[in-house]
């Protein structure tokens, strides 16, 4: 690391000069604070530790369990839960020398009642003299009872651990290329239902491996009590979701992602928390302000949900330690940060961003800019080829920009503008209108030397109230007109466009690519969950895989194209070959458009109907030479 | 410098996305091909149909 923060590259960027000194500053907030952890924990490593002390603990000396929590403000804590039938008042937690609350439980006493798969809960009387059930913030399983529909922490004791088959995986990303499957493991199955890890383990993970995905980025996996939230309204920081199975089942679904080359990305949400104070963090000790921002800084209206104050240190090691959990615990490979605009403006990215100032203004969260740093400075250091993506939308620089530059540290950036593009065009744009020119401004306008994850679509378009690119290009046509024989100009068109979308996109969209589960065939309709609103129906909550089974139908086609576009990339080199991108055409009114990117020359015609001569002047030393 | 191909299709010069679906799903090197991305290219010109992406190779030929 360097020493001076004078010479860091990120400042000398010439459109940067003038917000040097901002880039420096922030980057010499990092050095402290790495300094300020080293002096205190030894490291940010150790730091990020806060799951070993805090939560139920085997305590191998004294024989027995502990349970400790961060509740500063409360009164009063006590235990309760199967092991002493739910007595309300029977097991008092009591300070400690440290301020944290905390009981033990001997062995000898417990051994029968404290037992694996018991329930439990932590009766909190807080500063605002409420007295609620709570569970406790470092639980690493939650369940609910199926009748009363009560969310409660589950005591996880294996007889045996979970023996890892795979001993060594690293990403291979730098050199294979990112090619990542995003997906939800609960609607992943055709049935309609909730599917487990299991079931993808055993039925789509091969899938994804024969289709050419290098990564799974898996959605939900952090515990949340609504399912319909799309895994995005956390309530339990450490516990993966029990309505998919087990923890030695979601291991298991790894270790086979894993076997098969595949890394594991978690969809990681650290930008908001569920508002429920029976399931989740809020007023967890009757302030309004442990976890989270008091009053309305606290509260995001949009996502109706709380959001965190990364200024607290005991909410950093919250965080870190979390980040650090799923690396070690379960072995993740990496993260996709969700809702990152949000987390680092404190206006949430609602403003104009015409003035390269709002990158640096009073508008931004220093404190969450902080977090990402030591966030990232901590993944690479538990695992160097970790991969760590932000969703973020606003162009901050730096972003994806390493540390040691004065950047975030982030390897890839998402790049929320491509799929916007494309909806956009594909909603308001006749054929014979197409913006040439904004397409390939919206394909390859990113920062230079910072990774950019591209993609067509993501889960956001697929939402219900949006839909899939291919009911976009295809709508009801598709529920008729898709068998193999059929002659339909609508389905001809859907076709062809969806295929050149998703090219054009991994050929010039970034440094890795993005699909979302089933999108590679074209899935039609879109993505609604099980809520009252559709009476609670799974129809929309699965991914239809028989369509692309089927021979008759012409969605093996999207998904052979798919799977062979792929597998050029990779030969290609597209997402790692570094290789400079030219273009050498580009017809606004012939909808032409011809590049070369990791020696490869591509040709286009996006027009609906005009087919193109092209002189061969136009062309480098190539097909015409 | 010489030219290889690399396409999506196995009838390049007549590559349409929208139908002959069976044609589609791999890509390969042919040297028929080749040949016939060769020749065409020395006809000066190079025909691309509507709503049609083609791909080509560079490949460094030791001389």
């Amino acid at each position: 690391m360097k020493e001076s923060t004078d010479t860091l590259a990120l400042s000398q960027e010439p459109w940067l000069k003038p917000y040097a000194t901002h880039i420096q500053e922030r980057h010499q907030r990092y050095l402290l604070a790495l300094q300020g952890l080293a002096d205190s924990y030894g490291d940010v490593v150790e730091f990020a530790s806060a799951h070993q002390l805090y939560g139920i603990h085997w305590d191998p000396i004294r024989r027995g369990w502990y349970y400790r929590e961060w509740a500063p403000a409360a009164k009063a804590l006590y235990l309760t839960g199967d092991f002493n039938w739910w007595d309300r008042r029977s097991h008092p937690l009591k300070r400690n020398h440290r301020g944290d609350w905390e009981i033990f439980l001997p062995y000898e006493t417990y051994k029968d009642t404290f037992v694996h798969a018991s329930t439990l809960k932590v009766v909190v009387i807080g500063a605002n003299d409420t007295e609620l059930d709570r569970i406790p913030a470092y639980i690493r399983r939650v369940i609910q009872d199926p009748e009363s529909h009560n969310f409660s922490g589950q005591l996880w004791f294996p007889n045996h651990p979970y023996t890892w088959k795979t001993k060594t995986f690293q990403p291979r990303h730098k050199t294979e290329g990112l090619f990542i499957y995003e997906c939800h493991v609960g609607m992943a199955l055709e049935e309609e239902k909730v599917g487990s890890y299991a079931e993808f383990a055993q039925l789509i993970l091969p899938r994804i491996h024969a289709a050419g995905y290098t990564a799974i980025q898996l959605m939900a996996i952090m515990e949340h009590p609504y399912y319909g939230s799309f895994g995005y309204h956390v309530s339990n920081f450490f516990a993966a979701s029990s309505r998919f199975g087990t923890p030695e089942e979601l291991k298991a679904l790894i270790d086979d992602a894993h076997a098969l080359g595949i890394a594991v990305i978690l969809d990681v949400v650290h930008s908001h928390a569920v508002k429920n104070v029976y399931e989740g963090l809020n007023e967890f000790d009757g302030t309004p302000d442990q976890y989270f921002h008091p009053g309305d800084r606290g509260y995001h209206e949009g996502w109706d949900s709380k959001l965190f104050q990364y200024g607290k240190w005991e909410v950093l090691q919250f965080l870190l330690s979390n980040l650090r959990f799923w690396m070690e615990e379960y072995r993740f490979d990496g993260f996709r940060f969700d809702g990152v605009t949000s987390m680092l403006y404190e206006h949430h990215g609602h403003t104009d961003f015409s003035d390269a100032e709002r990158y640096f203004d009073v508008g931004v969260d220093q404190d969450a800019v902080l977090y990402f740093q030591l966030a990232n400075h901590l993944i690479h250091r538990i695992s160097p080829d970790a991969i760590s993506i932000a969703e973020e939308v606003t162009g901050m620089p730096g972003l994806a920009r390493s540390l040691e530059d004065g950047g975030l540290g982030f390897d890839f950036r998402l790049a929320m503008g491509i799929p916007d593009f494309w909806i956009k065009t594909l909603k308001y744009s006749p054929d014979e209108h197409w913006d040439m020119f904004g397409l390939w401004h919206a394909l390859t306008n990113r920062p230079a030397g910072e990774g950019t994850v591209a993609y067509a679509e993501s889960h956001d378009q697929a939402l219900v109230g949006d839909k899939s690119i291919a009911f976009w290009l295809m709508d009801k046509e598709m529920y008729h007109q898709m068998h193999i024989g059929s002659e339909s100009l609508v389905i001809d068109r859907g076709i062809a466009l969806h295929k050149i979308i998703r090219m054009l996109t991994l050929s010039l969209g970034g440094e890795a690519y993005m699909n979302f589960i089933g999108n590679e065939f074209g899935h039609p309709e879109w993505v609604d969950f099980p809520r009252e609103g559709n009476k609670w129906s799974y129809q929309y909550a699965r991914r239809q895989w028989s369509l692309v089974d089927n021979e008759h139908l012409r969605f093996k086609y999207l998904f052979a194209w798919d799977m062979a576009m792929l597998q050029l990339a990779k030969v290609a080199g597209f997402l790692t070959s570094g290789q400079s991108l030219v273009q050498h055409h580009l017809d606004a009114d012939q909808k032409g458009l011809v590049y070369e990117k990791g020696g490869y020359l591509v040709l286009v015609n996006l027009h609906p109907s005009k087919v193109w001569e092209l002189p061969c002047a136009l062309l480098p030393e190539g097909p015409c030479s | 410098m010489g030219v290889a191909l690399c396409t999506f299709a196995r009838r390049p010069l007549q590559l349409s996305l929208s139908s002959d679906e069976e044609r589609f799903g791999g890509f390969g090197r042919d040297q028929g091909l080749l040949d016939q991305v060769w020749q065409v290219g020395k006809e000066g010109q190079h025909l691309l149909p509507p709503r049609v992406m083609q791909i080509f190779k560079r490949l460094e030929v030791q001389t």
